[in-house]
């Protein structure tokens, strides 16, 4: 929190409105490949648990276990997962604008069993925890979400993304969310479900929401994560769940 | 007169049997790409994707796909919008599904078909969970014009809807939650 003191409004405005997809990364950019085969091609995107080294360049080097990781007794079976998954992740350089890598997940969507894999993890996690309420956040919020609450017999609860504000209107404030009045009770328990977390200002704007009209937030969950962005931080004392760290 | 989904999604068991009904329709029918529009067809599409083990394709407003994209300009009431699809998404010959929540006037939809056919998949049939009949989006769909001359050769396809079992099931559901609902 203290380096928000040090950013403009402007500059806070941006982290928020953009908080989606972007990373601003100062080195050389590889190229961007086009669904690759799982464990063929070295990992741009480091995943969560490490297994040692694929085919390929440089091995990646081992990454501390993130506290979101999968503890569960089926570490092996989620270990294959989890390198499917993010090695069916694209990272395009210079999207939106020269200097960010975007990560793209519409080609984890073409591959039916990373997909798969990635909900089930999810479900996996969620089934036993009583949640009434999966929120999705617009617009690939809303692929990873109905699946998982269609799983875990939640209901499914659309959230509009803020729109993107002018300069001169960062004085009705910066974190809008919308959804619709009555669908949720006071009470429920819930998850929001999204495709990256990169700043948190999103999901920080989707959790204050929910909690505005009484329901419980019980984790946030995402298949993305850029830890350098700091976005769990922004989430306060809400634990958040990640499959793959993108550094 | 705003038909809204969002109150179906609020209901675990009318969202899973709408599912269910798509994917009885279409599970044996060897569609392996399931064409959403951006966003509400995010919503229903996956699901579908998931369950008959098709590869999911979103088709989204300009600027949000990155990369190299195919792009179909489309007519509205007034003025003209825009969807974009990925290249290389999908391979020729595939067998396709294109998946919204509502058909209007069918422009979207014609679009959606349009960017498929376009990339070389054989696009089956459009699957919706309500129509609004009295735009007559479904004979929009029927008797496309084609205008690329390369497609004049091909055979004609008869695009069909499957709604109304669907949208019956919906009205029949908000009749019984006692939710004002308006038909135009």
């Amino acid at each position: 929190m203290s380096t928000l003191s040090t950013l403009s409004p402007q500059k806070i405005l941006e982290a928020k409105i953009v908080s989606h997809c972007y990373f601003y990364s100062a080195n050389s950019v590889k190229p961007s490949f086009f669904l690759p085969k799982p464990n063929t091609t070295s990992r741009r995107v480091r995943p969560l648990i490490y297994r040692g080294a694929t085919g390929g360049a440089a091995a990646p080097e081992p990454q501390p276990m993130s506290v979101a990781n999968m503890a569960s007794s089926n570490v092996d079976g989620t270990d294959d997962r989890i390198s499917r998954i993010s090695s069916s992740i694209r990272v395009i350089p210079d999207f939106p604008k020269p200097g960010i890598l975007f990560q793209d997940i519409t080609t984890l969507l073409l591959d039916p069993k990373a997909f798969k894999d990635t909900i089930d993890l999810f479900v996996e996690r969620y089934k036993d925890k009583n949640i009434n309420v999966v929120a999705g956040v617009e617009a690939r919020g809303f692929i990873f979400g109905p699946p998982i609450a269609l799983a875990i017999g939640a209901k499914f609860v659309p959230m509009r993304k803020p729109k993107k504000l002018p300069e001169y209107s960062l004085e009705y404030g910066t974190d809008k969310m919308e959804m619709h009045v009555g669908a949720v009770q006071p009470g429920e328990r819930a998850i929001v479900v999204d495709d990256l977390i990169a700043t948190g200002g999103t999901l920080n704007a989707a959790i204050r929401l929910l909690e505005r009209v009484g329901v419980t937030v019980v984790e946030c969950a995402c298949v993305i994560e850029l830890p350098e962005l700091k976005g769990r931080d922004k989430l306060g004392n809400k634990p958040l769940f990640v499959l793959v760290s993108s550094a | 007169m705003f038909q809204d989904i969002t109150t179906l999604l609020l209901d675990p068991k009318v969202f899973k049997d709408t599912i269910d009904l798509f994917v009885e329709r279409y599970k044996s029918k060897n569609i392996s790409v399931v064409a959403g529009v951006e966003a509400r067809g995010f919503i229903f599409g996956p699901p579908i994707a998931l369950a008959i083990g098709a590869k999911f394709v979103p088709l989204r407003k300009p600027k949000k796909l990155p990369g190299k994209v195919f792009r179909q300009e489309y007519d509205l009431e007034y003025g003209s919008d825009c969807l974009e699809m990925h290249v290389g998404a999908v391979a020729p010959g595939e067998r396709a599904l294109v998946v919204d929540d509502l058909i209007a006037t069918g422009g979207t939809l014609c679009a959606a078909m349009d960017l498929l056919e376009r990339a070389g998949a054989e696009v089956l049939e459009c699957a919706c969970v309500i129509e609004i009949p009295a735009l007559k989006g479904r004979e929009r769909l029927n008797g496309k014009p084609t205008v690329d001359s390369a497609y004049e050769s091909r055979k004609f396809m008869v695009k069909r809807l499957l709604i109304e079992y669907i949208s019956s099931i919906f009205l029949l559901y908000l009749s019984m939650m006692r939710r004002s609902l308006v038909l135009c």
